[in-house]
């Protein structure tokens, strides 16, 4: 009787033990077969696959099957369109499949354009991930009708540059020639790898449309966009030290701010007393520096490619804190030098990571190193590194739920929101919020509990954000942090600011 | 009364919402032959024929600010003006041949009805069948012709845009002078304006139009604009230089390939107001017989709104 109310402990114990140190575990089999089949398709398994891979008795047999499924997955269309979508996503662009209006057109408008053919080709033709910015080659389309709402046509917008049939928008080479019945011609167009203007997905007119830019924000929005997709730098609008007329400037050099209250007429007023206040502010510059150069190349470029490249830079600061100032020709040459960037590389795989094996995993130095030597090994090639990744142990891992390594990461998550502003700017002197322990990356200037402090005070969290300094008003680029959010800080400082692994920063 | 969707500069076309009795036709016909009118024919009853007006040309003056000059550091403030010049055509469509006598004469009242897939009416929300047609007013069409240069010639001889300012300071080494000739050489002139982003569908300021390689000449105050080479623009029905309020300006600099951008602003309000005066005016409505082939295209073009082939929408006449 003692040695059963013993081993009923034991195994309590155990069962207890597990419980709470058990954090992850390794799909196999069908489950694994699934998670692929929706990470490259977006459908679930089918009923016959299911049955197929059940019905297997070895390991190796059902490994064997899913390295036979994961190819036939990467050459359907269903993979080609999830990809297409995420690329979408990635430059923001309205997907095509769920627009909300205009139904009889747009989804076949949006995705018979070039930047849609070359999202396509990507994966159709396992493309280099490369080809993205660098591409000089479109399958282009026009469409019947110049209905409103639509960006330029392709046929308008490449017509500038080589000699095309007119179009009904975008270079409009005479009304006379207008063809009497626009048909939806499919036509490859090829430019001379050499041509400095043309730089894969930068020069569509979806890329265009949805950066546009006006005389005042001089491109800087196409730079900006730049520098998120493909060097995972988000920057935001400066964040001012008040909200006087010269901060209003700041959000519209970002139009999507446009909305903040400020009309062009003040901005012009304001520029017009202090010709150059971006190069006397320190967060302005933080930016600027980056963005104005890169926007040059698109000086010339407002409404399509124009005929003449620009001059520009790609310059910012490498991780190791080094200015990199390249001095390029053209779009074309700025997405070739972009492609040559360690950041670049780093962005890119941490871009696939992020897709199929995802942001909640943690991807450490070491293993993005390894990651991107199999990347540039296979010649960065976009189906290959898909492939590579699903049948990495990482994407079997289904982690359990964690209560403090989930909290780790969701506050880590915010955190890199109040990053995108904080960053680099030059009146903000604390130190980077995404880098765990707190202050270390000022090698503890301050302290962990320092920052605490810091944190609970400007967000105010004693009493629930009513009198928060932090993040700042939207009307200045800032934005208001929900209940549920600061619920979230509050209870990351309560539990010792755990990190993304569980680990606590601070005890006391 | 619906939502106005279709701008062609300070007119409007919009949707109405109103209970019509219309007859449904499949497919309508356009007769065009030279020397004679145009003809639609909707069924074997009805018959309209296409009646055109030209407006006189016109200029709209408005003024002209520098509200941002990256070329000259310091330079005297001018007073500047611009002075576009414009014309514009009404078209008709009017009933020849109706089976309702009292149609005859009248203009043709497009009509598009919303359908689901298998053709049964999308009911708006007080329940009647969703219906837009354009506002009738005197005409179907109103086309503007902003500019000769454009390649939009509806046989009226349009003055050429002026530039007008008491000093050229703001231009600094830009403004060359050729044997008593004053040149400007603008590698691009690009006009911006509110309007829907295709992707986003936010209303914002955005780059519309741009002209390349545009040539202004003179003497003493005044600068007549010569030429462009290039007319880009996300929309072909608004061809004017000076579209939206503000106006950027892409100057090469002189033995460089670089450049430099001023920036110009212009308020429409005058002008816009002066514009209407001359919308509003009776068009002068002749039978059009003098065909061409780009008449015939220009015409499908304007139509093409109410002719759009849709699964969506069913046409119908009145």
């Amino acid at each position: 009787m003692k040695n059963l109310i013993k081993k009923i402990i034991f195994t309590q114990f155990i069962a207890v033990w597990v419980m709470n140190f058990a954090v992850a575990q390794s799909l196999t089999g069908v489950n694994l077969l699934n998670k692929i089949s929706v990470s490259l398709t977006g459908v679930m398994l089918s009923r016959q696959d299911q049955q197929t891979i059940q019905a297997m008795t070895s390991a190796e047999e059902q490994k064997k099957f899913i390295a036979v499924k994961v190819e036939q997955y990467l050459k359907s269309t269903e993979y080609s369109n999830k990809m297409t979508f995420r690329m979408e996503e990635l430059f923001q662009f309205q997907p095509a499949k769920i627009a909300t209006y205009d139904l009889a057109y747009k989804p076949t408008i949006r995705t018979a354009t070039a930047s849609n053919y070359l999202f396509d080709s990507m994966t159709t033709q396992n493309r280099s991930w490369d080809d993205l910015l660098t591409a000089k080659s479109y399958v282009i389309n026009e469409r019947a009708l110049n209905i409103s709402k639509e960006p330029v046509t392709d046929y308008g917008f490449y017509g500038n540059l080589m000699s095309l049939p007119t179009a009904t928008s975008g270079y409009v080479r005479s009304m006379e020639d207008i063809p009497e019945d626009v048909e939806f011609t499919r036509k490859l167009i090829q430019f001379p790898a050499d041509d400095v203007r043309i730089a894969g997905a930068l020069t569509t007119p979806r890329f265009f449309a949805r950066y546009a830019t006006t005389g005042i924000n001089k491109n800087r929005r196409r730079a900006a966009a730049i520098f998120k997709i493909f060097l995972c730098d988000s920057m935001s609008a400066a964040i001012p030290k008040s909200a006087t007329i010269e901060d209003s400037v700041y959000s519209m050099l970002y139009p999507s701010k446009a909305s903040a209250g400020i009309t062009e007429e003040e901005v012009k007023a304001v520029l017009n007393k202090n010709d150059s206040i971006h190069g006397t502010r320190a967060d302005c510059r933080s930016c600027h520096y980056k963005l104005d150069p890169m926007g040059e190349v698109f000086k010339f470029s407002t409404t399509i490619v124009a005929s003449k490249p620009a001059k520009g830079a790609l310059a910012y600061k490498n991780k190791d804190g080094q200015l990199i100032d390249i001095p390029v020709n053209g779009i074309g040459e700025l997405a070739q030098a972009i492609t040559q960037q360690p950041a670049y590389l780093d962005c890119q795989v941490k871009t696939f990571w992020n897709w199929f094996v995802g942001q909640d995993k943690i991807l450490t130095p070491e293993r993005l190193n390894e990651l991107k030597t199999v990347f540039n090994q296979m010649g960065r090639k976009t189906n290959d590194f898909v492939k590579y990744l699903v049948l990495q142990d990482e994407f079997a891992q289904r982690e359990l739920p964690n209560e403090l390594r989930d909290l780790g990461r969701n506050t880590k998550q915010y955190m890199r929101r109040c990053q995108s502003c904080h960053n680099e700017a030059g009146d903000y002197f604390g130190t980077d919020l995404t880098v765990w322990p707190l202050g270390s990356k000022d090698n503890n200037k301050y302290d962990t509990n320092y920052w605490k402090n810091k944190i609970v005070e400007m967000l105010d969290l004693d009493h629930m954000g009513l009198a928060r300094k932090m993040p700042p008003s939207p009307l200045v680029g800032g934005f208001i942090p929900t209940r549920q959010e600061l619920e979230l800080i509050k209870l990351w400082i309560e539990k010792g600011m755990p990190d993304e692994t569980g680990k606590v920063q601070v005890t006391k | 009364m619906g939502n106005c969707i279709y701008l062609i500069v300070f007119f409007k076309v919009c949707f109405l919402s109103f209970a019509v009795q219309a007859q449904v036709v499949a497919t309508p016909q356009w007769i065009v032959k030279p020397g004679e009118s145009i003809k639609l024919i909707v069924d074997a009853e009805r018959e309209a024929t296409l009646y055109l007006s030209h407006t006189e040309p016109y200029s709209i003056n408005y003024k002209v600010e520098i509200a941002e000059n990256l070329c000259v550091a310091e330079f005297k403030i001018p007073s500047c003006s611009y002075r576009a010049g414009a014309t514009m055509d009404h078209l008709a469509m009017r009933w020849s041949k109706h089976n309702d006598p009292t149609k005859i004469g009248q203009t043709v009242n497009f009509i598009q009805k919303y359908v689901q897939k298998d053709g049964t009416p999308i009911l708006d929300n007080a329940g009647k069948p969703s219906v837009f047609t354009k506002l009738l007013e005197q005409a179907n069409v109103v086309r503007v012709f902003g500019s000769k240069f454009i390649g939009f010639d509806n046989g009226v001889n349009i003055p050429a845009d002026e530039l007008t300012c008491d000093s050229w300071d703001w231009l600094g080494s830009a403004l060359r002078p050729d044997a008593g000739i004053l040149n400007l050489q603008i590698d691009t002139w690009s006009s911006e304006r509110m309007s829907s982003n295709a992707e986003t569908q936010i209303n914002e300021n955005q780059t519309d139009s741009t002209y390349e390689n545009v040539t202004f000449s003179g003497s003493g105050t005044t600068l007549k604009l010569e030429k462009f080479d290039k007319y880009i623009s996300s929309s072909a029905n608004l061809p004017l230089l000076t579209l939206g309020p503000i106006s950027t300006l892409q100057i090469g600099k002189l033995n460089s390939n670089e450049s430099c951008q001023i920036s110009l602003s212009h308020n429409f309000n005058v002008a816009g107001i002066d514009f209407q005066e001359h919308y509003k005016k009776s068009p002068n409505f002749k039978i059009y017989t003098n065909v061409k082939s780009k008449d015939y295209k220009q015409l499908v073009k304007d139509f093409s709104v109410l002719f759009t082939p849709d699964a969506y929408t069913k046409l119908e006449f009145e």
